[in-house]
């Protein structure tokens, strides 16, 4: 395999190819590269069959540095010799490669998104956790007086909704964790009766509360489909498990209350209601739905990110924020990749801090992208 | 110098027909081949070193259509003048 060969061998090879003496062989390459050498000599090129061409190509002078003392010196012209190798001869030693093809490559299939794509993949079963905690958020609001001792109740009475379309589903399961937490309402269903004549203030908060709150759950359904399409079936079914947990719970939770009357219930609905409304129009960042990324990293995260393979040509749309919307997200639902985030940031003048402490409610537009591929000026706006 | 003048001059200097040299470079270039082939180095000393080398693929971008290519792995001939000939020059 290794080892050089020499003019020797060559010549042994030779002399076994064609059944004569090794020394007319030797002689006979000698002879033949002496040839190509006073070729070279006399007429500065020398092509050969089945090898190649040699060349002799004069190189003008050109001034250099001595890198040992720094002194400028001039490297007279000279004349070198350049080989290039008979298409035969080089397609013969490229045959190992010779399947290789040279492949266009799309704007999509960069060669760090390949390295991408696993971390990427691996991330899939992540959101799940994470719509969790969104869910988690809503009914700790909900209840911001009460101690923390049951977070597991809470995520499952917002499931419920989606399983079965109970008519009291909607409202029911904000004031149930309440209710099972804390025993008051429960204790004082008449005066809650009474509030409801006397002062007129209560109902006419409450309804504005419903209305505030109602919102909240209709967009989660609505995303959930388009997530789970991208995500593998066991994501589904994993999700589909813990709704059918959480209507369990609910159930056996409504068996309880129901001890406690029908009316209590309806009570609590509205005075429930109340108070969710005053947590939730208390500004809460973005943030706090996705506790796993600190600001900081956010901020490098968005550094990362880079601008380029899109123009933005105007506002596709324009969204107010809700509760556990997160700019990725809206990324990743209008174009299908949370990279693209960026656009957004810049689309509404941003810096990354301001990106990471978006307000629900803010109003963010959604800008209008166009890959740029071959274009080499900005399209104009739609 | 083409082949043929090549050849001519070459069947002169070793004192066979031109048939036979044509037969006689062609072993020699066939038995270069194999030998290269096989990624050995062949050495001429008064004359080069005739080396493979393997590159490595590589992306290119076609810097007027800014397409991206992927440009496969490939071994390549390269040919290195010993100094001998190099101070003939």
């Amino acid at each position: 395999m290794d080892g050089k060969v020499l003019l020797q061998d060559l010549a042994e090879g030779l002399a076994e190819r064609k059944h004569i003496s090794k020394k007319e062989a030797e002689a006979f390459v000698r002879a033949a590269f002496e040839l190509i050498e006073e070729g070279l000599l006399s007429d500065q090129l020398v092509k050969v069959k089945g090898i190649g061409t040699f060349k002799l190509v004069t190189v003008d002078s050109r001034e250099s540095i001595n890198v040992n003392t720094g002194e400028r010196f001039t490297i007279d012209s000279h004349s070198k010799i350049t080989f290039s190798p008979d298409k035969t001869l080089s397609d013969r030693i490229n045959r190992p490669f010779a399947d290789f093809e040279t492949t266009i490559l799309n704007d999509g299939t960069k060669t760090e998104d390949m390295e991408r794509i696993e971390p990427l993949v691996a991330s899939v079963p992540e959101p799940e956790p994470e719509i969790v905690p969104e869910e988690k958020a809503e009914p700790v609001q909900e209840a911001p007086a009460v101690p923390e001792a049951e977070p597991v109740s809470e995520p499952e009475p917002l499931p419920e909704p989606e399983v079965e379309p109970v008519p009291e589903a909607t409202p029911a399961p904000e004031p149930e964790p309440v209710a099972d937490i804390a025993p008051a309402p429960v204790a004082e269903p008449e005066s809650a009766d009474n509030s409801e004549l006397a002062p007129v203030q209560e109902p006419e908060v409450a309804p504005v509360s419903v209305s505030e709150t109602t919102p909240e759950p209709l967009p989660m359904p609505e995303e959930k489909p388009a997530r789970k399409s991208r995500f593998p079936l066991y994501v589904g079914t994993t999700l589909l498990l813990l709704l059918l947990l959480g209507a369990w719970w609910f159930f056996g939770r409504q068996d309880m209350k129901e001890s406690n009357g029908e009316e209590a219930v309806a009570e609590e609905v509205q005075k429930k209601t109340v108070k969710p409304a005053a947590t939730v129009s208390v500004p809460d960042t973005l943030m706090s739905t996705q506790p796993t990324l600190s600001a900081e990293e956010r901020a490098a995260e968005y550094a990362q990110l880079k601008y380029g393979e899109y123009w933005i040509v105007g506002t596709l749309d324009t969204i107010t924020l809700q509760r556990g919307d997160d700019l990725s997200k809206l990324a990743l639902e209008y174009y299908g990749d949370k990279k693209l985030i960026n656009y957004i940031i810049k689309h509404n003048g941003y810096s990354a801090a301001q990106a990471n402490g978006l307000l629900v409610g803010a109003r963010v537009k959604i800008p209008e992208l166009v890959k740029k591929d071959n274009l080499t000026e900005k399209p104009a706006a739609k | 110098m083409n082949n043929k003048i090549f050849i001519a001059e070459l069947s002169k200097r070793v004192g066979c027909s031109v048939k036979e040299t044509t037969e006689l470079m062609a072993g020699l270039t066939a038995e270069l081949t194999d030998r290269l082939e096989e990624e050995n180095t062949v050495s001429i000393s008064s004359f080069g070193n005739f080396e493979v080398k393997k590159k490595l693929e590589r992306v290119v971008i076609n810097p007027s259509t800014k397409q991206r290519m992927l440009v496969p792995p490939k071994l390549s001939l390269t040919f290195k003048p010993s100094t001998i000939l190099k101070e003939k020059l």
